[in-house]
């Protein structure tokens, strides 16, 4: 992660530099591997706010579950656009 | 040089005629034990009441006067009717020199009132007394082949320090304090340029000082075990050490000197050497302490007519540089591990305003009874409780510094480079007491320290961080600690500190603090200076009822009640000051029974992140080993819901016009906090995150092939390994052959959170022509039971 000026001339995201030439972005590196091992997660609605109210029922609508691996490449450019 | 002793006659036979002495039978067994056979004995007994002694460097242009009246010298019994005794035995021996071997009964020395050029007979820096009994052996020789030798040694027990205002005084009790100075030669001596100075060299002087108490209370009253800010040691050799002295200060008439001191390190081969403690329930100790100062061009003048405080006492100087480090920092018996500081204290011009390194000291407190609603009514508030005559100490300070600091755990350093700080402002000490003079209103009877700060311009920025030694490369990671790279602020404040921790002895603090014209770096490149930076901010911070104390789980820091708002007019990507802007955020908190510990040690583990293994050869992910030293954060945040104006918020504004945040569209998420799940009322548990600290090796693979930054070619995948201490000495290799043992170092953090529950009330949209009616765009939102454990290292982009 760090501050990095774009400079048309020299950077090269496929032509998306030409929209960022002489601003500064925050660059945060994608890592090489993201490794998934029994992760999951549940979405459920309910009844009540919390589990101890009275008449609380939660019903699950789908789960997702991930093992392996996401193998990514590049750079998360930020930056501000439009009337701050 | 031309200096005015101010002895009036009539003080002086005051003097006189209080001080008594009489001639008493030698004592042959003592003087025996000094050198030789014979000698003189004399016994004092001083009753002593000086009216006043003036010191002046005014030679009818500049300069002034500083005045020390009321001094008295007695027993601590009844200074004003008891005379305080001592005992001295006079030997001169042919060869040996003069001996003096003295011995004191308990003798008080006070000082009535310090004061300096038009403030005296106003203005008061307040009362100041010393207690002490006990002995001295002073012996003078022949300097072989100028000057003098001297050879002193003291031992000073059952010894106090009283500084008192308006009736309140910061005490020192059971002081011992033991001095040598060793050969010191003291003689005249050309020192270059045309300058004869006194010149002493001070080839040993070693001091040992322990305090067993230390704390606000009423003028003439004892600490006790539950007012007490703890108990102190401190152990400190110097060798190859010199001071020169000559006339003239910065105007004219005055005093400069020149210094080096050194620590003498081979006292640091057993035990704790040089070291300074602090003592609550537990121990903080800074042991083994090395380094050298070179202080040039010190001077010291009575300066006249500063804007705010007026005559004054001024000193300044031309450098002062060297090093200090620290060679284990313990907390509760745990190693942080070494600490060290390269500094140079210089002249700088900064925005071609030219700073130098002053402090000028006035009596009185220097903004009391003034209104200063214009910076914030809590700053009218608080200088309200004492008026014009009230005793006390304003300062006006200005500095100019560059320095590296190092940080080294377990062998492998961290260096903050480059770091640069200038500014200057005001600040003004006095006691005070009670709920009425208190900025909060529920605290009681007790004596504090009132430390007023105003208008305090600070700026300060860094390069980065580095791994290894001054010639790593540069990275940033600092984010991840919290500190921000560059800032400039104006800070006024209203701090209060009271002697007492939440158990036993410790410390306790209030405060008000408002930092205006801010300017914070999130992130910036060191080369162009471009970066994300908070701009045009405005921070309030209040705290009450913040306790300090050390116990054996660390430094606890329990924060009674915090609020703030930090306002960020905005958010800019690039320069600074004129960068594209985000927009503003407005970040208001409020908690109440937050916990922080600080303790030693890392995260004192060895694991296989990422992989499966046992050590180093046999784990196939990256074998972190933090050792034994280290820093732990732990803390535990309570948000609080809404309580009036107090609340944990986050707004985000755009679209506005002329950067006015009333003119814009935000979006709020409102009223943030923590609960314990089970209702919305009991909230114990908060926001409970565990933080280590620690420098070790780590592994660094390539992202994609092809020469790096460094010119460094690999292939994704390759690791990293180190051949030498070079930016460019490392090599990319195939992980199944590398030599693990030499992987990089790099910043470890290793962090867990902990939530049960953190409630946001909702998401709100505000549009400027809604008349400040909100749309609420989500209504409640829950997030529980988050147990998050994660390591990070941090190495520099290649």
């Amino acid at each position: 992660m760090r501050s990095r000026d774009i400079d048309a001339a020299t950077d090269d995201f496929g032509g998306d530099e030409t929209s960022a030439d002489g601003k500064t972005v925050l660059e945060i590196g994608l890592p090489s591997e993201l490794k998934f091992d029994n992760f999951s997660y549940s979405y459920a609605t309910s009844s009540q706010a919390r589990p101890t109210d009275t008449g609380y029922q939660q019903q699950t609508r789908f789960g997702v579950e991930l093992n392996g691996s996401v193998q990514m490449q590049g750079n998360l450019l930020v930056f501000p656009t439009g009337n701050p | 040089m031309n200096k005015l002793f101010g002895f009036t006659p009539l003080l002086l036979a005051t003097l006189v005629s209080n001080a008594s002495a009489e001639m008493v039978g030698l004592d042959e067994a003592s003087l025996e034990a000094v050198n030789g056979q014979t000698g003189i004995g004399i016994n004092i007994d001083k009753l002593i009441n000086v009216g006043s002694i003036t010191y002046s460097d005014n030679n009818g242009t500049t300069g002034g006067a500083l005045q020390l009246s009321n001094i008295k010298i007695g027993s601590p019994s009844d200074i004003s009717t008891t005379a305080a005794h001592s005992q001295h035995l006079i030997d001169v021996d042919g060869i040996d020199g003069l001996f003096i071997d003295s011995l004191f009964d308990a003798t008080r020395i006070e000082v009535g009132d310090i004061s300096v050029g038009s403030h005296i007979g106003s203005r008061s820096m307040g009362q100041f007394a010393f207690e002490f009994e006990g002995t001295n052996l002073l012996n003078i020789a022949d300097g072989d082949p100028t000057g003098f030798k001297i050879t002193s040694t003291s031992n000073l027990l059952n010894s106090s320090f009283e500084w008192a205002t308006n009736g309140n005084a910061f005490k020192v009790e059971g002081m011992t304090i033991d001095n040598a100075l060793t050969d010191a030669i003291f003689e005249e001596k050309d020192i270059g340029s045309g300058i004869t100075a006194l010149v002493i060299d001070i080839p040993s002087y070693s001091s040992d000082v322990m305090i067993s108490a230390a704390c606000l209370t009423a003028s003439g009253t004892d600490c006790s075990a539950g007012n007490s800010f703890g108990s102190f040691s401190r152990s400190m050799h110097l060798s190859n050490s010199y001071i020169q002295m000559y006339g003239g200060g910065r105007e004219d008439l005055g005093l400069t000197m020149n210094m080096h001191f050194e620590f003498d390190t081979s006292v640091n081969d057993t035990g704790d050497g040089n070291f300074t403690s602090y003592t609550d329930e537990s121990t903080v100790k800074f042991a083994k302490q090395s380094g050298a100062i070179d202080i040039t061009g010190f001077t010291f003048d009575i300066g006249t007519a500063e804007a705010n405080i007026g005559d004054h006492i001024w000193t300044q100087f031309d450098q002062a540089s060297g090093n200090f480090k620290v060679g284990d920092i313990d907390i509760a018996g745990s190693s942080v591990g070494e600490f060290e500081m390269i500094f140079d204290f210089a002249n700088g011009t900064h925005d071609t305003v030219d700073y130098v390194n002053k402090t000028l000291i006035a009596p009185g407190v220097a903004f009391a009874a003034q209104n200063l609603d214009t910076t914030h009514i809590f700053m009218t508030e608080f200088y309200n409780k004492v008026s014009n005559s009230s005793d006390g100490i304003s300062v006006y300070n200005e500095w100019n510094l560059n320095a590296d600091f190092i940080y080294t755990d377990d062998s492998y350093s961290i260096q903050l480079d480059n770091y640069q700080t200038y500014g200057s402002g005001y600040v003004t000490l006095d006691m005070r007491s009670g709920a009425a003079n208190s900025i909060d209103s529920s605290n009681g009877a007790e004596s504090f320290l009132a430390i007023g700060i105003k208008d305090y311009q600070v700026n300060y920025s860094f390069d980065g961080l580095k791994i290894g030694d001054d010639s790593s490369q540069l990275q940033t990671g600092y984010e991840l600690l919290g500190f921000s790279p560059e800032a400039s602020f104006t800070m006024n404040a209203g701090i209060e500190i009271r002697s007492g921790g939440a158990n036993g002895s410790g410390a306790t603090f209030d405060g008000d603090v408002l930092l205006t014209n801010a300017n914070f770096g999130i992130t910036k490149n060191t080369v162009s200076g471009n970066g994300i930076y908070l701009d045009d901010a405005i921070y309030e911070f209040h705290f009450r009822d913040v306790t300090l104390d050390v116990d054996p789980a660390g430094i606890q820091l329990v924060l009674g009640e915090l609020w703030s708002e930090f306002t960020i007019n905005d958010v800019r990507f690039g320069d600074k000051a004129s960068g594209s802007s985000l927009g503003a955020l407005v970040i208001n908190q409020y908690q109440t029974g937050s916990k922080v510990t600080i303790s030693g040690g890392g995260a004192g583990t060895a694991k296989c992140v990422g992989g499966t293994g046992t050590d180093l050869a046999t784990c196939d992910g990256n074998w972190i080993d933090t050792g034994t030293q280290g820093l732990t954060i732990k803390a535990q945040s309570i948000l609080q819901q809404r309580n009036g104006e107090k609340e944990n918020s986050v707004a985000w504004v755009t679209n506005r016009t002329a950067g006015d945040i009333a003119s814009g569209t935000s979006m709020t998420i409102d009223n943030i906090y923590t609960s314990d799940g089970y209702d919305d009322v009991t909230n114990t548990h908060g926001i409970q995150t565990t933080t280590s600290i620690d420098v070790a090796k780590t592994r660094v693979l390539k992202k994609t092939t092809g020469v790096d930054s460094n010119g460094i070619s690999g292939n994704a995948g390759d690791e990293l390994i180190i051949s030498g201490p070079g930016i460019t000495d490392y090599a990319y290799v195939d992980p199944a052959t590398a030599d693990k043992t030499n992987r990089p170092e790099g910043l470890i953090l290793s962090n867990n959170v902990m939530i049960k529950e953190l409630n946001i009330e909702s998401v709100q949209m505000l549009h400027p022509n809604a008349l400040g009616v909100p749309d609420t765009m989500i209504h409640g939102m829950k997030l529980q039971n988050l147990n998050m454990t994660s390591t990070l290292s941090v190495t520099p982009i290649r």
